[in-house]
C-alpha cells in the first residue's frame, strides 16, 4: 500500500499481509507493507504505467496520519523509503501510531529523507550502510526484473487497432544509478553489462549473470574528476569470450557530452548525445545513448564502487555483485 | 561471474551448514551469524558482510534475497530477515590487504538456511593478498594538469577480477613527481592488470611507448613475498 507525494492523505483500519511487494515479477525485498515516499518530481510527466500526464506538484509528502492497521509476514511494517527519481524526499507526518505492525522491524526510515520523526510511534529505524550500491532507475531505462523496457516500435503491423509492434527499436536511451550512503558524489565508478548470455537459473534466462560466452556490451563511466568537467566512458573491445580467459579490453574511451561514438562489434555508445552523470542527494544516475548492432533481448547488469573502494553486493539477480535490473528487446516481436 | 564459476557454487552449497549450528527462531524470516577472522586468527573488524541468495533448483516464493552488515570489533555479524534458501557470502574489507574471497577464487562460501530459522556460527576466514603500487612518474604534472579539465583526459589502471567486476586502482598519494596507485590481488595467480588511456601518452618499466589502445602488465607474486612496484611514466598528451 503506498503513498506516494500525497497532501492530507489517511490510511486507517487496514489489514495487510505479506504486501510488501513492487511490480510485476519482482520479489519481496523489504519494500514494507505501507509505504510512504514522494515520487516524480515536478515540471514533468506523472507515471506510473503508460499512461503519462504532465504535472508540476512539489512532490513533497504532507500530512499524512497512519493508524489503526495491521501488517504482518512483512519486512517492515511501515516504510519511508528514500526516491531516486529527483523528487523532494521531504515528508511530513501527521500521526503514525497506534498500528500493530508484526514486523522485524516496525517503522524504517531511509537515511535520504527529511521526515519530522516525532510524530512517529514506534521511533523508527534508520536504514543506513557503509557500502554502494547500485539502483534501478524509474520510470525511464532499467526495470524490476521480468519486465520489458519501454522498447519503443521500429515498425507496426499493418490494420490493427490498437497498434501492435512487430519489431523493437534497438537504439535507446538508458538509466544507470547507483547510490552511496555517503553521498552522491562518493560514487567512483558504475560498471556495466548488457548482456545476451543466459543461463539456467530458474528466476528467469538473465539470472546469475553476466555471461560473456554471448554478445555484449561491456562499459565502464568514470564520473567527473571535478565539478563543471566530463566524465569518462570506457567501452570494453571484447564482445563474447571463453568465461575462463575473458579479460576486458577497455581501449577506447569519450568524454561524455562531447566525445566521439564509441563502438565495438555488439553495441555503439554516443557519448556525445549522453547526459553525463546527474546528482540527487546519495543518488547519481548517467543516462547513455546506446545503439544496438544485434537482435537479442539484453539483460542489463551493473556493479559500482566507491571512494574508499567499497563496492555494491548485487540485488540478489545478477551473479556474484553483479545486479540484474531488467532488460531491453531488439528485433522482430516474438 | 562466469558460468563454470557458478556450477562450482552450486556444488558446494551442502557443505557449508555442517559445520554451523541451527537453531529455531520466532521470526517467520531466518538469521545468519557469525564470525569473521583472518587467516592468522585475528578478528577482521570493519569488514562488510554481505549475502545474496543464489538460484535454487525449484521456483519458490522470494523474500528477503540480499542483505549485508558491518562487522563489529571481534569480527562478529548478523544478518536478520532472511527468508530460507542457499546464500553465498562474501566479505569485503576496504583499505586492508584482506582478500574478498566472492572477488577473487571459487565464489565465496554459501550456506543454506533453513526456513524461520538462525544460522549461527558461520566463520569466515579471509587469506591476505598482495597490494601491488603503480608509481606513475609524471613531472610536467600532466595528469593534474588535464585530468577533469580536458575532456576525455583520463588514465584507466585496474583489474578484472573472477566476478568479472573490473576493480581501478586507488590513488594512495602524488607529489611533485608523480602519482602512486594500489591494487590489492593475491597470491600465486598470475593477474593482468590493464593500463588504458586514450589522451595520456606512457612509457612502461623497461621505457617502451605503450600503445593507444591500452596494455596489460602481467604480474604474478608469490606468497609472503614482497608486490613489486610497477612503474609508469606520463610523457605527453594526445587527442581523446
Amino acid at each position: 500500500m503506498g503513498c506516494f507525494s500525497v497532501n492530507n492523505a489517511s490510511v486507517t483500519g487496514n489489514t495487510l499481509y505479506d504486501n510488501d511487494r513492487f511490480g510485476q515479477g519482482n520479489s519481496d525485498q523489504g519494500n514494507g507493507d505501507i509505504v510512504i515516499a514522494t515520487r516524480f518530481p515536478g515540471n514533468a510527466n506523472c507515471h506510473p504505467g503508460s499512461n503519462a500526464v504532465p504535472c508540476d506538484a512539489m512532490r513533497d509528502v504532507q500530512g499524512v496520519t497512519v493508524q489503526d492497521n495491521t501488517s504482518s509476514n512483512a519486512r517492515y511494517g511501515i516504510n519511508l523509503p528514500g526516491s531516486s527519481d529527483g523528487s523532494t524526499n521531504n515528508v511530513g507526518i501527521n500521526a503514525i501510531s497506534g498500528n500493530r505492525l508484526n514486523a522485524p522491524t516496525a517503522v524504517v526510515v531511509d537515511q535520504h529523507v527529511t521526515v519530522n520523526t516525532y510524530a512517529i510511534s514506534p521511533v523508527p529505524s534508520q536504514v543506513a550502510s557503509s557500502e554502494p550500491e547500485t539502483i534501478a532507475v524509474f520510470p525511464q531505462g532499467n526495470a524490476p526484473l521480468g519486465v520489458a523496457l519501454g522498447t519503443p516500435c521500429t515498425a507496426y503491423v499493418p490494420n490493427t487497432a490498437p497498434p501492435v509492434c512487430s519489431a523493437y527499436s534497438n537504439r535507446g536511451t538508458f538509466q544507470f544509478g547507483a547510490n552511496d550512503p555517503g553521498g552522491a558524489y562518493n560514487v567512483n565508478y558504475i560498471e556495466v553489462f548488457l548482456s545476451t548470455g543466459t543461463g539456467f537459473d530458474v528466476r528467469g534466462p538473465g539470472a546469475s549473470g553476466p555471461f560473456v560466452n554471448a554478445p555484449f556490451c561491456h562499459l565502464l563511466y568514470v564520473p567527473p574528476q571535478q565539478a563543471g568537467t566530463n566524465g569518462v566512458i570506457y567501452l570494453d573491445q571484447v564482445t563474447q569470450a571463453d568465461p575462463a580467459s575473458y579479460m576486458p579490453n577497455f581501449s577506447t574511451s569519450s568524454a561524455i557530452g562531447s566525445g566521439a561514438p564509441l563502438s565495438n562489434s555488439a553495441c555503439t555508445i554516443y557519448a556525445a548525445s549522453s547526459r553525463d552523470i546527474h546528482y540527487s542527494l546519495n543518488d547519481a544516475v548517467l543516462d547513455l545513448d546506446i545503439q544496438f548492432a544485434q537482435n537479442g533481448t539484453y539483460y542489463m547488469y551493473e556493479f559500482t564502487n566507491n571512494n574508499v573502494n567499497a563496492h555494491s553486493s548485487g540485488n540478489g539477480f545478477g551473479g556474484g555483485f553483479w545486479s540484474l535490473w531488467g532488460y531491453w528487446h531488439v528485433g522482430p516481436v516474438q | 561471474m562466469n558460468t563454470a564459476h557458478f556450477a562450482l557454487v552450486f556444488a558446494g552449497a551442502c557443505t557449508s551448514l555442517c559445520i554451523a549450528q541451527v537453531t529455531q527462531v520466532s521470526e517467520a524470516v531466518g538469521v545468519i551469524s557469525g564470525t569473521v577472522k583472518g587467516a592468522d586468527g585475528s578478528p577482521v573488524a570493519s569488514g562488510l558482510v554481505s549475502v545474496s541468495r543464489i538460484a535454487d533448483t525449484a521456483k519458490s516464493k522470494l523474500r528477503r534475497i540480499s542483505g549485508a552488515a558491518a562487522t563489529v570489533p571481534n569480527g562478529s555479524f548478523r544478518l536478520p530477515s532472511l527468508d530460507s534458501g542457499t546464500y553465498r557470502i562474501c566479505v569485503q574489507v576496504p583499505g586492508t590487504a584482506w582478500i574478498d574471497p566472492c572477488e577473487w577464487g571459487p565464489g565465496g562460501r554459501t550456506v543454506a538456511l533453513p526456513s524461520g530459522q538462525a544460522l549461527s556460527s558461520v566463520n569466515l576466514v579471509l587469506n591476505k593478498g598482495a597490494i601491488v603500487t603503480l608509481r606513475v612518474t609524471d613531472p610536467r604534472q600532466l595528469l593534474s594538469m588535464h585530468e577533469g579539465k580536458t575532456p576525455g583526459a583520463h588514465l584507466l589502471l585496474g583489474v578484472s577480477t573472477d566476478a568479472l567486476s573490473f576493480r581501478m586502482a586507488s590513488l594512495v598519494s602524488q607529489d611533485t613527481g608523480g602519482r602512486n596507485y594500489q591494487l590489492l590481488i593475491p597470491f600465486d595467480r598470475k593477474v593482468n592488470i590493464a593500463v588504458s588511456s586514450a589522451f595520456f601518452r606512457l612509457l612502461d618499466t623497461n621505457g617502451i611507448a605503450l600503445p593507444k589502445s591500452g596494455s596489460v602488465i602481467p604480474v604474478i607474486v608469490p606468497s609472503g613475498q614482497q608486490a613489486p612496484t610497477l612503474l609508469l611514466s606520463v610523457i605527453g598528451v594526445g587527442s581523446p
